[in-house]
């Protein structure tokens, strides 16, 4: 109880309203413009919060993260692209809404059902965090590296795309992780005689490279002269009635607990509880025919299915150090620049954290929800601004971002060497989440699998109930999608075949 | 679990573009040759003191043949299948932009180390706008005259970065 007082007690300070304030305005305007995902908006977010307090910085951060969660429904409602890859899925209906002339509706219950997730995910932060920490505070070297495997092979296998690709990337961020220090001996590695390396790789500059300007240079690369959006500015209704305000209700809480376990799974985001709740509310609809078409219910589910997983992400990061979601990762690197080393031991030395952050995150939520509701229509002039007023605004904000973290000009490089990386492995189809995740985690992984293998010849890897559960999940994570697509084509093989006959 | 989503949209097709064989050789290639690159490498590494096996040199050698066995998978899966790609096609006018936005963040960064960020910024988000297709003196004059000031604002005066 007094850690809760001290949490809410610590926010009691002006400036960090003022900070709350601006990342959800920031948030809200980068989910409703395409093109800047929140985990690119956290990452150039963090070149300039670096500076601030840290309890200032992730009211920044935080809000960021749960607003853009709001933003994004607009482009992906308006004009059928997610603002950011967590409503995909809000795609599916919602656009079918906005043509038939019902996109307030949509825009609304969404906003009013993302409220929802958030809130109750929010609450798997307050209560589960520290149970979780408790418990992973009895971790080993083997169970920490058994933890480490089960983050990246999850993001690898979830993400839907070539898990060999994804497992390449995981290795190649594990490598880049390497730079620098040994974690045990100390010895310096692959620094080639540059002494701003011997610390490992610039973090921010890295991720900013690879989210930002990889995102940014491929956008440039795709375009075309004359193309823009036409967003549907007939928005119709503004407030759902009571009949379809019921109609919400069961799909909403379909997507709440899709959300809140998707949420606590190591590396997986808003974009596949989104998608998974979106099937399971068809399934479970006395109307599924009407899913893809239109159907309010198709809005709700996934809607508040992603910004469920937000709590669930957030107690995963601080709790096990093992980042929740892409965002999250991005946030580990800002965390551990203000002495703030997510993982069991955080909650053993700032207790209260978990309450300031419950709190950043509600308030942020009200108050998203509250610029969702009046200001959308606003937001839809933001969907006709050419992207090159965008592009322009990013690549300054990176460069400056970046320098301004250390007032380095060598971050500079770090940050378009990835970024140059990051986009020819976007066109060779390389997903660029495992890389970061594999850069994060690295030290960790390496450091504990030594450790576990010089303690006795690892013999722990096999013999702990934990680190075994987590090594089969792991290996699971990576072969269930492979096994699923041959079975799909065969089935499509044989399907093709049998009306050759 | 089987996802079933909605039929695209006829008005926004989806433009998608399936690699070539040989790029994904290439791709497999170049993962291997990485991979016997950081072998060859993390034998360089100046060890102070004997850790045994699982020394500083173990986990980067470790990585290193993931790398090869991946570049291997990659080969023998390429020789299967052709992965499709959700990557919309490049386009010629796209990779001109890129290569003079890239040229134009090269004599950026020179100019910085002769001219105030403020001149070079307005100068450099003129050019970006330009090239990129913007024309008239909104684009021109206001938008980089605002956008610089937000910038010098929160990065030089707010976060006193020595800009």
């Amino acid at each position: 109880m007094n850690d809760a007082i001290t949490g809410f007690a610590a926010l009691i300070d002006p400036t960090i309203g003022l900070c709350l304030v601006v990342g959800v305005l920031l948030g809200t305007l980068v989910g409703a413009v395409p093109g800047i995902s929140a985990t690119m908006a956290v990452a150039l977010a963090a070149g300039f919060t670096l500076t601030l307090e840290p309890l200032q910085g992730l009211a920044v951060l935080l809000s960021i993260y749960v607003a853009a969660q709001f933003g994004d429904r607009v482009p992906a409602i308006l004009i059928n692209t997610p603002g950011t890859p967590a409503s995909i899925a809000t795609t599916f209906d919602g656009y079918p809404m906005a043509k038939a002339g019902r996109a307030g509706i949509a825009l609304t219950s969404s906003a009013l059902v993302s409220a929802v997730g958030a809130l109750a995910g929010i609450l798997i932060l307050i209560f589960a965090a520290q149970p979780v920490a408790a418990f992973a505070l009895r971790f080993g070297p083997a169970e920490m590296f058994a933890l480490v495997v089960f983050g990246l092979t999850m993001m690898v296998g979830v993400s839907g795309g070539n898990v060999t690709k994804g497992l390449i990337a995981g290795a190649v961020g594990l490598l880049f992780g390497a730079v620098g220090r040994d974690p045990i001996t100390g010895d310096t590695r692959f620094t080639f005689g540059i002494p701003e390396l011997s610390s490992g790789i610039p973090f921010i500059a890295a991720i900013i490279g690879l989210f930002g300007i990889a995102e940014l240079f491929n956008q440039i690369i795709e375009s075309r002269k004359g193309k823009s959006p036409k967003p549907i500015t007939q928005l119709g209704e503004w407030w759902p009635n009571r009949a379809q305000r019921r109609e919400l209700r069961k799909p909403t809480a379909i997507g709440v607990g899709v959300g809140l376990v998707v949420g606590v799974v190591p590396a997986v985001g808003g974009d596949i509880a989104g998608i998974i709740s979106w099937d399971q509310a068809r399934r479970a609809s006395k109307t599924p025919e009407k899913f893809g078409t239109g159907s309010l219910e198709g809005v709700a589910a996934p809607d508040s299915a992603s910004t469920a997983t937000m709590g669930g992400s957030v107690m995963t990061t601080l709790a096990l150090g093992v980042p929740g979601d892409s965002v999250m990762a991005v946030m580990i690197g800002s965390m551990v620049v203000w002495g703030l080393q997510p993982g069991p031991g955080l909650f053993v030395n700032h207790p209260d954290l978990v309450f300031s952050l419950a709190t950043i995150m509600i308030a942020a939520t009200i108050l998203a929800l509250g610029l969702a509701l009046v200001r959308m229509r606003g937001v839809v002039k933001l969907l006709t601004l050419p992207q090159r007023y965008l592009w322009a605004v990013i690549i300054v904000f990176c460069l400056v971002g970046t320098f301004a973290v250390q007032n380095s000009v060598f971050d500079v490089g770090v940050m378009f060497a990835f970024g140059l990386l990051a986009l020819v492995m976007k066109r060779f189809n390389f997903p660029a989440g495992p890389l970061v995740l594999g850069l994060i985690l690295g030290p960790l992984a390496e450091g504990n699998l030594r450790r576990a293998l010089l303690i006795d010849e690892g013999a722990a890897l096999y013999t702990s109930p934990i680190a075994v559960f987590l090594l089969l999940l792991s290996l699971l994570a990576v072969t269930v999608p492979v096994i699923r697509s041959l079975l799909i084509a065969r089935k499509i093989r044989a399907h093709a075949h049998t009306r050759t006959h | 679990m089987e996802h079933t989503t909605p039929e695209h949209d006829p008005e926004t097709p989806a433009l998608m573009v399936v690699p070539t064989r040989r790029s994904a050789f290439l791709a497999a290639l170049v993962v291997a040759s990485a991979g016997a690159g950081v072998i060859v490498l993390s034998e360089s590494i100046t060890v102070s003191r004997s850790e045994g096996t699982f020394g500083p040199t173990w986990w980067p050698a470790l990585m290193g043949m993931l790398l090869i066995v991946g570049g291997a998978a990659l080969a023998v899966a390429a020789f299967f299948h052709r992965e499709r790609s959700g990557n919309a096609p490049l386009s010629r006018h796209g990779l001109m932009q890129l290569a003079i936005v890239l040229l134009l963040i090269v004599g950026y960064g020179v100019a910085w180390l002769y001219l105030h960020f403020i001149v070079v910024t307005v100068l450099f988000l003129a050019a970006l706008v330009f090239v990129t297709g913007a024309r008239g003196p909104k684009a021109l004059i206001v938008f980089p005259i605002v956008t610089t000031a937000v910038l010098y604002g929160l990065f030089g005066l707010l976060l006193r970065v020595p800009l």
